[in-house]
């Protein structure tokens, strides 16, 4: 698992391709391209995490993106998400997404805004 | 409820039937009432992994139609999901399969499980399966093995001669990394298999939503066509997922065309598969009400060539061997007659020494041939 540092949280991140299933409350998740034969299972907000990572975004994004989901404040949400990032970059379910890195502070990110 | 007498644990089989059926449109929604005792309720767990049915038995369990208390609800939840990490290893296996065989330029359609799992059901965690079925055409057959066993594959089966399956035979298992793959040249063993128009299995396609390849199945009308081969002609009785799998393309989903899948069937000389699967279905679910298929199917009188053809599968001594003699008579043209009967009786060494020697299948054949001209 990648330390957290500044970098980490500016890195914008992609779902890789997996094949998955969704279980009550969660998600179970499979690299096509990754080595290991066991399954990454996300319950509750790590579940959420993940899909919003559906859409292309830095760990204060995906934040921002929840904070509205759970009505709790983006900077509180961030812990979260940061560890669930780590995990799920640690399982090859992630991979740093090819374009600019985020600036460290992007109100105007499209990709926060809902659709 | 009938019981088990090495243990007294109630069969699962009355229960698991109504999981199976669980969630068809008009069929009543109880599953049971009450929760079971723990030994019953872990024996229909187990059942459900084996039989595939987990997905329904979690569907139940969450709509309330299946009583259960907290900890029997937890041990089948952990049983669905190790049932479904099972089925990501298969379809990532079959995505990397569709991989190879695309880069040696093999076209392929995805059969059965993962291709019903996506394309048929509203989740794809309601169908569950233990293997990868992959449809290949007979001129690529020898390629598509060679491609998996350069990857570590190993061939399950001898064939009884060399190219023998790629001209008649279903098709054959390989194990990569302790997952099946079954590679096909046609839907099943014996007359049915013969009769299939292989190429009409590759015009058109649907494409399966999983990233990765381009994965491609059979387009709706033979998809549900090679469900009801699998009802009618994979085991003795009829099993639980297959029959699911027809009901919910009946059911659920619309586009089966009736007169299409008809007009196929009867190009195919497959009727009577048609019809013994949607009776099945209908009878094992206790479905209500009439469907077109249904009714198609009461009314529909067998031919002569599909009344003996099916004997071979649904007898009480089926085996490989009465599928591949009744086979001969769906062999076209006297050459391919003497080649397929050939390769059966005098098959190649290494194939009869796995069997019991030359003289132990000639025996078996001749028994296996008398036997059902007896019923004939």
């Amino acid at each position: 698992v990648r330390p957290h540092d500044a970098d980490t949280d500016r890195t914008r991140w992609s779902q890789a391709p997996v094949v998955a299933r969704r279980v009550h409350d969660g998600v179970l998740l499979l690299p096509i391209d990754g080595e290991s034969d066991e399954p990454t299972l996300c319950f509750g907000t790590g579940a959420a995490i993940w899909d919003a990572l559906a859409v292309p975004g830095s760990v204060d994004d995906v934040a921002r993106r929840l904070s509205r989901t759970f009505a709790a404040p983006a900077d509180e949400i961030a812990a979260d998400v940061r560890r669930t990032v780590a995990l799920l970059e640690a399982a090859c379910t992630l991979h740093e997404h090819e374009g600019s890195p985020a600036a460290p502070s992007s109100p105007t990110d499209p990709a926060a805004e809902p659709a | 409820v009938s019981t088990n007498s090495a243990t007294l644990v109630p069969s699962p089989a009355p229960l698991l039937g109504r999981v199976a059926r669980f969630g068809l449109p008009g069929v009543a929604p109880e599953v049971t009432e009450r929760p079971l005792r723990d030994v019953a309720f872990d024996a229909l767990v187990d059942e459900a992994v084996e039989q595939h049915l987990t997905g329904h038995l979690l569907a139940a369990l969450g709509e309330g139609a299946f009583a259960a208390d907290a900890d029997q609800a937890a041990r089948a939840e952990v049983a669905h999901i190790a049932a479904l990490a099972g089925d990501l290893l298969l379809e990532r296996l079959l995505v990397r399969t569709s991989r190879r065989f695309a880069g040696a330029g093999i076209e392929h359609r995805v059969l059965k499980g993962p291709a019903f799992a996506h394309t048929v059901y509203a989740d794809p965690a309601l169908r569950s399966f233990g293997d990868i079925d992959v449809l290949v055409r007979a001129e690529d057959y020898d390629d598509a093995i060679a491609s998996l066993v350069a990857c570590g594959g190993e061939v399950r089966y001898e064939e009884p001669r060399p190219r023998f399956t790629k001209r008649f035979g279903k098709g054959v298992c390989v194990v990569v990394d302790d997952l099946e793959i079954d590679v096909h040249r046609t839907f099943v063993a014996g007359p049915f298999g013969m009769t299939v128009d292989l190429e009409e299995l590759f015009t058109g396609s649907v494409q399966l939503p999983l990233p990765g390849a381009d994965l491609r199945a059979l387009i709706p009308e033979r998809q549900f066509l090679h469900a009801c081969y699998h009802v009618a002609l994979g085991s003795l009785t009829p099993r639980w997922v297959p029959m699911r799998d027809v009901a919910e393309m009946l059911l659920h989903r619309d586009g089966v065309d009736l007169e299409d899948v008809v007009s196929v069937a009867a190009r195919w000389r497959a009727g009577i598969v048609v019809q013994r699967a949607v009776l099945c279905t209908w009878d094992a679910f206790d479905l209500p009400g009439t469907h077109p298929f249904q009714e198609w199917a009461r009314r529909y009188r067998p031919t002569a060539f599909e009344r003996r053809a099916l004997a071979a599968y649904i007898a009480p001594n089926r085996s490989y061997a009465t599928q591949a003699i009744a086979g001969l008579h769906a062999v076209r043209g006297v050459r391919a007659k003497c080649a397929y009967a050939g390769a059966l009786l005098i098959p190649s060494r290494e194939y009869a020494r796995e069997r019991g020697g030359y003289v132990g299948r000639l025996r078996r054949g001749v028994a296996t041939a008398r036997s059902m001209r007896a019923r004939q």
